[in-house]
């Protein structure tokens, strides 16, 4: 079955061929790196597949199920989970809360329920509650989960990104810069975070600026620029790539 | 640290404490502040609801009065025109007043922030334009009079004050019960993610639109209980008790209480009523005195009242050495 496969796909902002023609698939259980350009339009492609933006032309399909058109929450719903280029939490929301809020896709209450407050939904929170604790601890931030997010250093907050697109039970997760504005140390458990979280079956889609980190990371790479995919392979045909090369024009990579 | 394990939490002695103060109060004022704390207890739902709407889901909404209005002049009228009881046209204005909240929610929601602040205003205009014109419906400016007190209920008959305040102290403990297990649950939840960021919220599976609509369908709700209470207490109905300015001031009791806190916006309610009271002695000065009580606390107190209240206790406790029930760690809950 296929996994997350488009074809043809087309964003246009304006003039702007942002996303153009672009056939890729995501193969499940692998870690699929996107690199490219400034401007290449990576994020954007993530914000198509996500539902943000709609594409004008095109076919994108999960599991064999076509998901133009759906909203971002159904998106949620059917699978992908995401973490954003900016780190974006809810702020003023505890530790805690943020990660139980990424549960809401699988949970049920509805305004009735949480009047009524019966057995069921007691359950359903302590279950939202355990299954949030063992996120944090795996992100190791099991003793920071009464604090509020926006306290939190930038390191930590990347950190409660993961766990909270984690908590929606994601098949496919698309994951923008993990290492950005990290240091060295804090780049090296995010990426040991990621291989776990494959290891446990969930796909990765990856957008990194850092080509080190990229390339020891993924299974694969597409490379886009202007929109266009210019180069598909392993790391190490990536890195051999001429054209590659040049798209990256005076950038080193190693 | 040892607590001494209790059958009876010390919580649950203070709420008990409360509710008995809170029954034998009436007996403890006269008739003038009787009619303060009556008046206040209906800006209390007021302030509660609109919180919901504002401090939880983050949705600026300067149209609270109309609903107010509209659930007063809705219970007032089915009483009048259609001999209803009150009983059954409290329930009915609770239902039209959320009806139309969730008319105007389905456009309006579609806009953030400002513009959602004019769409409600316009709303508001609207509506005391409706109950001000609509002379034939709502008698305008030479006021609906002659509105029934509630019949007899289980023998309770409503002549004086006092039943009044018993069953207006029965509605706010299901509006605030209501209030507090929405806030806090999934669904609390949801709703404070809409307010910190729609694109996060989004991502996780919050179908944002639909909790925005609903929010604002259950505030207006009980904006129209808050109505129909007060419809058939003061028996007289015009439309300036329902204009911009008191939707401003619905606003105020929010933001001065603290924005988000349920506890927040029911002292926001109650000092807001009473300073002016308080302050009545001071004459000429009052209004100046009030004016410049509110501006200190939003200049001094972003967090609001209870944000200073909880504050106060904490730097007492640290002080006098007293950690309370002794844990710092527990969740904060609103």
């Amino acid at each position: 079955m296929d996994f997350l496969e488009c074809q043809g796909l087309t964003k246009r902002f304006g003039g702007l061929h942002a996303v153009d023609m672009l056939d890729f698939r995501v193969e499940e259980g692998e870690i699929l790196g996107l690199i490219g350009p400034n401007g290449a339009g990576k994020t954007t492609l993530f914000n198509v597949i996500t539902g943000s933006l709609v594409p004008e032309e095109g076919r994108l399909t999960f599991q064999s199920r076509d998901i133009v058109g759906m909203q971002p929450h159904q998106i949620a719903e059917i699978g992908i989970g995401r973490t954003f280029q900016q780190v974006r939490l809810f702020e003023n929301l505890s530790v805690l809360e943020n990660v139980m809020l990424g549960r809401h896709c699988r949970t049920r209450t509805g305004f009735l329920g949480a009047i009524v407050r019966g057995a069921k939904v007691t359950v359903e929170e302590r279950q939202t509650r355990e299954r949030a604790a063992e996120l944090l601890e795996f992100v190791g931030l099991s003793g920071r989960k009464n604090d509020l997010a926006k306290n939190l250093p930038h390191g930590h907050q990347r950190f409660l990104e993961i766990a909270r697109a984690m908590a929606t039970d994601p098949r496919l997760l698309l994951i923008d810069e993990p290492t950005s504005g990290l240091n060295e140390a804090e780049g090296q458990v995010v990426l040991s975070m990621l291989r776990k979280i494959r290891e446990g079956g969930v796909t990765l889609f990856v957008i990194e600026h850092h080509m080190k980190v990229i390339m020891n990371l993924a299974d694969r790479i597409v490379v886009l620029n202007y929109g266009s995919k210019i180069f598909e392979g392993t790391p190490a045909e990536t890195q051999q790539s001429p054209e590659v090369i040049s798209a990256y024009l005076g950038e080193e990579i190693e | 640290m040892e607590v001494p394990s209790r059958l009876i939490s010390p919580s649950l002695i203070w709420a008990g404490v409360g509710i008995l103060g809170l029954v034998i109060w009436p007996f403890l004022i006269g008739q003038y502040w009787l009619q303060i704390t009556i008046v206040s207890g209906v800006f209390v739902i007021l302030a509660v609801s609109l919180n919901l709407i504002m401090g939880i889901a983050g949705q600026l909404s300067i149209a609270h009065a109309a609903f107010y209005g509209i659930g007063a002049y809705t219970s007032a009228l089915l009483t009048l025109r259609l001999g209803l009881s009150f009983w059954v046209s409290l329930p009915l204005a609770m239902v039209f007043t959320a009806f139309l909240g969730y008319l105007i929610a389905i456009p309006a929601l579609r806009l953030r922030g400002h513009y959602l602040a004019i769409v409600t205003l316009g709303f508001g205009v609207l509506i005391y334009q409706v109950l001000e014109r609509w002379e034939s419906m709502t008698r305008g400016v030479m006021a609906l009079t002659g509105i029934p007190r509630p019949t007899p209920f289980l023998g309770i008959t409503f002549r004086t004050k006092l039943p009044y305040y018993y069953l207006l102290l029965i509605l706010i403990g299901i509006v605030v019960f209501v209030v507090y297990r929405i806030v806090n649950s999934r669904v609390g939840l949801a709703l404070k993610s809409v307010r910190e960021d729609e694109v996060s919220a989004q991502a996780l599976g919050v179908n944002t639109y639909h909790y925005k609509v609903a929010v604002f369908s259950v505030g207006t709700a009980l904006a129209g209980i808050a109505g129909g209470f007060h419809a058939h207490y003061q028996r007289v109905l015009a439309p300036d008790e329902f204009s911009f300015v008191d939707s401003v001031r619905i606003l105020m009791m929010v933001i001065v209480g603290g924005m988000g806190s349920v506890s927040g916006s029911i002292l926001g309610a109650l000092v807001l009523i009473w300073l002016p009271e308080i302050l009545r002695a001071m004459g000429d000065f009052r209004d100046l005195v009030y004016g410049l009580a509110v501006i200190l606390i939003v200049i001094f107190i972003p967090g609001g009242l209870m944000e200073m209240f909880r504050r106060s206790v904490a730097f007492l406790q640290r002080q006098f050495g007293l950690s309370a029930s002794g844990d710092d760690s527990v969740v904060r809950r609103d």
